[in-house]
């Protein structure tokens, strides 16, 4: 019973660390552009 | 191990290969920059490694032309992504069963879901993803070859072959291989390691020989390798990347979670515990411990030099047969991530093994979920990045009306760029898909634009065509110049840009308000045709490693199937 609890307890943790980490991209990256010149990209055609 | 808690450590590296791929197994095709599947693709020149490009795609386009005459293109890609996690986290499951399912599970969880998996599989890697799902199967086999089981060279060839999907993985396999026959017994040491080194040679072939072969060589352009060397990832800088075995080229393909804390806290978390568990690797077999450390070693130093070293290794490019290889240097990550995941089952089995039953548990599970928890954006298509598509039925229309046509000469695809971004594939970019959709040889431009610099392609057919496309003359010279070269069809995808040139002096033979295609007009020159020694040489490297395969599966076989009574050789 004790090895079920601290399993199911690991879990919560696991995704809460999870839950905690989109929250951390989502809260940061709203207004982040990617800066041309410190990262590469490919340069693609687009639609029309 | 019980039978249910061998279920689970099956299981497992199943459902997390599930939870990655998600909207990638609805049907259609997955398109992802380098990621091309088309519905059947054609056993061309190009596939073989005897056309003018660099046999890139050697030998995995071959591979699939002949097997999606059997199963479906769709089915075909899905079943490769779906088994190349799958097996790579089993995979890493059954190097690390004999300390414990603890270890078992650990390392499945590190090896199948961390930064390379996630980048490589938006990049559309999965020739490289494939070699990654065989090395802990060379493991596996490798330690049987050194224990002096000789019948264990069928499932070494076997995973070989498999990780010489792509060239990278060819030499990542050879690698690890004769890393797992250190020690062992003196006697027969020179001759394992001969034998790994004939069959890794001799299933490589295809891709080496048909490089070597090439007219021009294998040369690239030196200047390119600042531009595909390690890039920081958010907190981790470049050293800190690679050892959290990230770091890729391309940042439009990194996962969203290494720019955050949570990535730093994943690399010195794992990191202690990889150091713990490798001491405990190196007290059991110090051996393959050393060897593993070596390899880690050598991948570190491969993935840093183009940034450290980027004039060596420009040179080495520019200068020495296939040493492009060494140009996206992350490519040898693998060599990093399977000593990393061994070392980390080693760590987790010993919490496992303490005396006080919750705590281990606790400590184990949180192990487990660990690399999910520190990279969560790599879940769902990493992050429904990877999602299936159908082509436009203009594609198909199209694809039908270039069958129809009755003019010789190969296909040319206009605007002459590599990339796209088609709005059916979600504004995904992607290599030109044209170049492998249509049944007839196909010209594409393997100039790369990156950040705004160009990094030349190796095609020199490429370049006497763009040659053709941007000089001054007229509609009817461009039309004449094309036939020239060997171009008798043209087909432009006006929803990727203008054209670039104009058609006025080509033949409409169809049109939509996607896609056009054209007839060049007037006699077609016969397009280049490889040497004859170059076809027999490319031949024979073929023949040889269908052989050492064949040879492998069938010995396989027979012992899987041999009759319990039969005696044992």
């Amino acid at each position: 019973m004790g090895s079920i609890l601290a399993g199911a307890v690991a879990l919560v943790v696991g995704a809460g660390l999870a839950i905690g980490t989109m929250v951390t991209i989502v809260t940061t990256n709203a207004d982040d552009d990617p800066d041309p010149v410190e990262t590469s990209v490919v340069q693609y055609g687009t639609d029309g | 191990m019980s039978r249910r808690v061998r279920v689970l450590v099956a299981a497992w590296p199943w459902l997390l290969a599930l939870v990655i791929c998600g909207p990638a197994l609805a049907p259609g095709y997955v398109l992802s920059y380098d990621m091309v599947w088309v519905p059947n693709l054609a056993l061309d020149r190009d596939a073989w490694g005897l056309g003018t490009a660099l046999p890139r795609a050697v030998p995995s386009d071959a591979v699939v032309a002949v097997v999606d005459n059997v199963v479906p293109g769709h089915l075909l890609q899905k079943a490769i992504l779906l088994a190349s996690l799958g097996l790579a986290g089993y995979g890493a499951a059954r190097v690390c069963r004999g300390q414990g399912a603890a270890a078992a599970i650990a390392a499945a969880s590190l090896y199948e879901w961390n930064a390379f998996v996630a980048e490589r599989l938006v990049l559309g890697h999965w020739p490289l993803l494939v070699g990654y799902a065989a090395l802990p199967w060379i493991v596996v086999a490798g330690r049987r070859l050194r224990r002096g089981d000789r019948s264990a060279w069928s499932a070494l060839a076997i995973g070989l072959a498999a990780s010489a999907t792509s060239a990278v993985g060819g030499l990542l396999g050879i690698a690890v291989a004769l890393a797992t026959q250190a020690g062992g017994p003196a006697a027969t040491r020179r001759r394992r390691i001969g034998a790994v080194l004939a069959t890794g040679l001799a299933v490589n072939a295809p891709w080496v020989v048909a490089g070597l072969a090439m007219p021009g060589g294998t040369v690239s352009d030196a200047d390119a390798v600042e531009r595909f060397g390690v890039e920081p990832e958010g907190w981790l800088g470049r050293l800190g990347a690679l050892l959290s075995l990230g770091g890729v080229w391309n940042a439009e393909v990194v996962p969203d979670s290494r720019d955050t804390p949570i990535a730093l806290l994943g690399l010195v978390t794992v990191a202690a515990m990889v150091v713990w568990g490798w001491r405990r690797w190196l007290a059991a077999d110090r051996h393959e411990a050393v060897a593993f450390a070596g390899l880690a070693i050598i991948g570190l130093a491969i993935g840093l030099a183009g940034w450290l070293a980027s004039d060596a290794v420009g040179w080495t490019g520019a200068r020495l047969p296939g040493g492009g290889l060494l140009r996206d240097g992350t490519r040898f990550v693998p060599l990093l991530a399977l000593g990393q995941a061994i070392a980390f089952g080693w760590a987790v089995q010993a919490l496992a093994d303490r005396p006080r039953r919750a705590v281990a548990t606790f400590a184990v599970v949180l192990a487990a979920v660990w690399p999910l928890a520190l990279l969560p954006d790599l879940a769902w298509g990493a992050g429904d990045r990877l999602r299936a598509v159908s082509y436009p039925d203009a594609w198909h229309d199209a694809g039908r009306a270039v069958d129809r046509l009755e003019a010789d000469g190969d296909l040319l695809v206009l605007p002459f760029t590599a990339y796209r971004a088609p709005s059916w594939n979600h504004d995904q970019p992607v290599l030109d898909p044209a170049g492998r959709f249509y049944d007839r040889d196909t010209v594409v431009n393997d100039d790369l634009v990156v950040s705004g610099e160009l990094i030349d392609g190796e095609d020199p057919r490429a370049d006497a065509v763009e040659a053709a496309l941007t000089g001054d003359a007229g509609a009817d010279a461009v039309a004449a110049r094309l036939a020239e070269l060997g171009i008798g069809v043209v087909v432009v995808e006006s929803d990727a840009g203008p054209a670039g040139v104009s058609l006025a002096g080509l033949t409409s033979v169809w049109q939509s308000d996607r896609l056009a295609v054209y007839a060049v007009p007037g006699p077609i020159a016969d397009p280049p045709e490889p040497a004859a020694g170059r076809v027999v040489a490319v031949a024979a490297a073929w023949i040889a490693a269908i052989g050492v395969i064949g040879t492998a599966i069938v010995g396989a076989a027979r012992r899987r199937w041999r009759p319990p009574h039969a005696p044992r050789g």
